[in-house]
């Protein structure tokens, strides 16, 4: 169970659609997929270990530094709920860690009594890694043409089982380290060189993917290697593998001049700050300090993307227009502060500090490399998180916790302790709660991935509408047409949330809207506008919609679709119930 | 057994059982 758990990275799932639009979901699936694994296994160890792990067991784990103060941030979003404007939001952040957190206190309990526990934990995450890239390879010499991107517009040249490029880059980067720990630390020549091969094929892989985040941070963690490693005089295996990788990234990079381009331009935004902030990054974080200058206890956890359109002081327009509206801060420490405020961040960069430190210390004691490579590990994500995004992917921050699981295991657990009962076991009340949450949980997830296949449909649907004029291709709309409002109806049915339903509605308005029923239109129109309050394409199509009907509406509408454009930088506040006037200023 | 680590223990129990608790009231929510 465990180690399908582990293994959710890799999971995809197949939506056909109109003839033609079949599509791989890369996303959402993974989402599911650990959630429902997650909950039954966390039902199943309470279950099973219920007399073994008491609440002294859990109460050892919960007091070390990483875990609690990983806890106060999680407590920080909870709370912030309170103030948050897109409650969904919150809920599908909050619902991700409202099982990471638990289960993760309940693995480490665990595997501190079953040596297994750390070594299935490992297995299956560097297993299922190894697999992605092997899919990867195969797919990018076409072996796998079945497997396209999610956008064709991002070309295959950027093949990969986590959609888009970067998701890859930062999954392989998140257990490159322990790859390598395993490998300096296989007993066997033969274990050593498979494992090698495997990290040699991970190191090509991952620099033909250009993310330019993970060139970084896997320069900083290899650096961390080369310094922890001679400072503390670890084997020379460790430094002699970790030079070789850098070798092969190296002649990777310097081989491609796209590659050679990337990695440059990585080292200059890395090194010249006025570079950085003039970029789309720097342009994030300053808006979003300005954000916490206004909202200094944040705007509530999951939320960055509503906010941002009525935070914007510095330079309005940088990935911000009719078109495209960015959503993510490009940065998880950026927008944690933006969205928890000083508070949350605080405890967030606490929870940092003791990640690192935790495996530093031990590794100091035991001069064992595995330990080095963990923190280094630790180091390495952390660095990727402050030039893009981790956590706000579902299954990279799946992999953080998989990888806090494997720092807080000790590396030598007392196997002896295994049969021993708890003084404390867990009371009855409490697995039954787990019991029932897990039935809630599963529920849920199963509908959300049915809502999420209605919406790759519709998505596929509208795109495929099309424009044409004679006669067959207008035949042709309307049943797509037609086709669309059923996808709708079923979506509206759905339940379950993620931050781009918002978009579906507004697909499904436009197409309501063609088939001339306004009010389904307008229905789902203000249901996009509750998602996303702010999305200037709502607010502008609220905008249009009304235009005939009722003109001094529509006017209101679309002058806040302005506002928000042209000049909202200090938040805004907006009423919508259809009765009243949608502005007040 | 002191009555530190008991009030401690029942922090632990209480924030394990209370975070799953607010997960499923939001989802429950999100259902209906």
């Amino acid at each position: 169970m465990l180690a399908l758990f582990a293994s959710a990275p890799i999971l995809i799932v197949w939506v056909g659609g109109d003839p033609g639009a079949e599509f791989v979901l890369y996303r959402e699936p993974k989402l599911v997929a650990a959630g429902i694994l997650g909950w039954i296994l966390l039902a199943a160890l309470l279950l099973v270990e219920r007399r073994r792990l008491g609440s002294d067991e859990l109460g050892t784990v919960l007091r070390e530094p990483v875990v609690y103060l990983l806890g106060a941030f999680v407590v920080c979003g909870a709370v912030s709920l309170a103030w948050v404007r897109v409650w969904q939001n919150h809920a599908y952040e909050m619902g991700q860690y409202s099982l990471l957190f638990p289960l993760l206190v309940l693995v480490v309990a665990w595997g501190r009594r079953d040596p297994l526990v750390a070594r299935t934990l490992r297995a299956a995450l560097l297993t299922a890694l190894a697999f992605a890239t092997l899919a990867g390879f195969l797919q990018g010499a076409g072996a796998l043409p079945f497997l396209v991107p999610i956008d064709p517009q991002y070309g295959v040249s950027n093949p990969s089982l986590l959609g888009y490029k970067n998701p890859m880059a930062l999954a392989l980067l998140g257990q490159w380290f322990l790859l390598l720990g395993l490998t300096s630390t296989s007993r066997t020549t033969g274990r050593r060189i498979a494992l090698a091969v495997v990290l040699a094929a991970e190191t090509v892989y991952l620099v033909s993917l250009q993310s330019r985040s993970s060139y970084l941070a896997l320069g900083l963690g290899l650096a961390a290697v080369f310094i922890g490693g001679v400072l503390g005089k670890t084997s020379r295996f460790t430094l002699i593998a970790a030079a070789l990788a850098l070798v092969v990234a190296g002649s990777a990079i310097a081989a491609q001049p796209q590659l050679r381009q990337r990695a440059l331009s990585a080292w200059t935004h890395a090194t010249d700050t006025q570079r950085f902030l003039a970029s789309d990054r720097g342009t994030y974080l300053l808006n979003t300090l300005h954000m916490v200058r206004l909202v200094p206890w944040g705007v509530g956890l999951g939320d960055w993307q509503t906010n941002y359109p009525v935070y914007r002081k510095y330079r309005r327009e940088v990935s911000f227009t009719d078109e495209v509206q960015v959503r993510r801060a490009h940065s998880d420490h950026i927008q944690l502060l933006g969205e928890l405020g000083w508070l949350g961040f605080l405890a967030w960069s606490a929870f940092l500090g003791a990640a690192i430190l935790t495996p530093l210390r031990r590794f100091r004691v035991s001069r064992g490399p595995d330990q080095l490579c963990l923190a280094a590990q630790v180091i390495a994500i952390v660095a990727a998180m402050a030039t893009d995004y981790l956590i706000e992917v579902p299954v990279l921050k799946l992999e953080l916790f998989l990888v806090l699981g494997l720092v807080l295991l000790p590396e030598a657990p007392e196997a002896s302790q295994r049969e021993t009962p708890a003084r404390r076991p867990l009371p009855g009340f409490a697995v039954a709660v787990a019991i029932i949450v897990c039935g809630v949980q599963v529920v849920y997830y199963a509908g959300l991935l049915r809502r999420v296949c209605t919406a790759a449909r519709i998505e596929a649907g509208y795109s495929a509408l099309g424009a044409g004029s004679d006669a067959r291709l207008m035949r042709g709309r309307e049943a797509r047409l037609v086709r669309l409002r059923s996808d709708g109806r079923d979506f509206e049915r759905g339940w379950g949330h993620t931050k781009t339903f918002f978009k579906d509605h507004l697909l499904l308005s436009a197409a309501a809207a063609q088939l001339g029923d306004v009010f389904a239109a307008e229905r789902h129109a203000r249901k996009a506008l509750r998602l996303h309050p702010y999305s200037p394409n709502a607010l502008h199509w609220m905008a249009v919609l009304l235009r005939s009907r009722d003109p001094s509406r529509a006017d209101e509408w679309m002058r806040a679709y302005e506002h928000v454009m042209k000049d909202a930088e200090d938040g805004f506040e907006l009423v919508y119930p259809g009765t009243a006037g949608p502005l007040s200023r | 057994m002191s009555l530190r680590s008991r009030s401690s223990n029942a922090i632990v129990l209480g924030i394990l059982i209370a975070l799953p608790m607010l997960g499923a009231a939001l989802t429950l929510l999100q259902v209906f």
